[in-house]
């Protein structure tokens, strides 16, 4: 194939133009962090993964670590709400938990930056619960909008099951 | 005499926590208008990721329940805050780096054009260097 054969140079030509215009028009609209999202982590007490907590008592307390990171293109102020549900009411995508908040833990965090903190979390059913059900630890993040002042859900949680028990194990 | 004191001890916890609770609140609205001071100044070009950091610092000291000490870093944060709104805004903002960029990539078609056939004749020659040319009859 000879490129420099007038058909061929014309479509590599016409390929250039094109993505060129398109390249240009998508930094001026959108920026330069089109894939823009936060995250939400959790880790076990030493702040690493897997190795978590299966049981606790219930109104006793347990230590684990959150992790946030933050790719939105701008500094975002977070916020965790933790709340003690279960099963069937974790959060979704959309919808934050129907449960009471029992703490929020705050942070803010520049573009392309993580932080990762101890969290001391006190295990409150919202009712009454038999000795050994299943409850879920939820970790919801919210961010603050600064156009209307409003905290948002950003759709992201993390959770934990453990079974709750009212006598210490031996 | 007892009842007294304890009516006393009562109305002084009462006092405490809700002051306790006033100032939590009010540390939470003044982290939220400091957030939203420090994104309008990184919005005109200036560099606020110290500020940032020291924000996040003060909302650690808050999680951790010091708030005395929480609210002393984000006084520092505050003050930064207001040292740079009254400076002026830096010349090269991030707008004007991405038109920069935007015109850049317009001009690349043109760069492309004149380049391209130099570039494929230098490798062409470049490809057939040690060729040997023969007339044969």
């Amino acid at each position: 194939m000879n490129i420099l054969d007038e058909e061929v140079f014309s479509v590599i030509m016409a390929i250039i133009v094109i993505s060129s215009i398109l390249s240009a028009v998508t930094i001026i609209r959108e920026g330069f962090y089109r894939d823009s999202f936060s995250a939400i982590g959790l880790l076990n007490k030493d702040c690493l993964l897997g190795d978590y907590p299966d049981k606790a008592l219930v109104n006793g307390t347990i230590e684990l670590c959150i992790f946030i990171y933050n790719h939105e293109g701008k500094p975002i102020l977070y916020k965790v709400l933790y709340k003690v549900g279960f099963n069937n009411t974790i959060p979704s995508n959309t919808t934050p938990s129907i449960e009471p908040t029992i703490r929020e833990f705050y942070s803010i965090l520049n573009h392309n930056s993580n932080t990762t903190f101890k969290v001391n979390i006190q295990v409150n059913p919202p009712r009454s619960i038999k000795d050994g059900e299943t409850l879920a630890l939820i970790f919801e993040l919210w961010r603050l909008n600064p156009g209307n002042k409003q905290w948002e859900y950003t759709g992201r949680w993390v959770h934990l099951y453990i079974k709750a028990y009212k006598v210490p194990l031996e | 005499m007892n009842s007294t004191y304890t009516c006393i001890g009562l109305i002084l916890l009462i006092i405490i926590s809700t002051s306790y609770y006033t100032l939590a609140e009010d540390f939470v609205k003044r982290v939220e208008d400091a957030y939203i001071r420090a994104l309008k100044l990184n919005e005109v070009g200036f560099d606020t990721s110290n500020i940032v950091s020291t924000l996040n610092s003060a909302l650690t000291l808050y999680n951790q329940g010091d708030i005395v000490r929480a609210s002393n870093t984000l006084t520092i944060a505050e003050q930064e805050l207001s040292r740079l709104e009254a400076s002026n805004p830096p010349l090269i903002r991030e707008y004007h780096l991405r038109l920069s960029i935007a015109l850049l990539l317009l001009f690349f078609p043109i760069l492309a054009y004149f380049s391209i056939p130099l570039l494929y004749l230098e490798l062409w020659f470049r490809l057939r260097r040690s060729w040997r040319i023969e007339y044969t009859r």
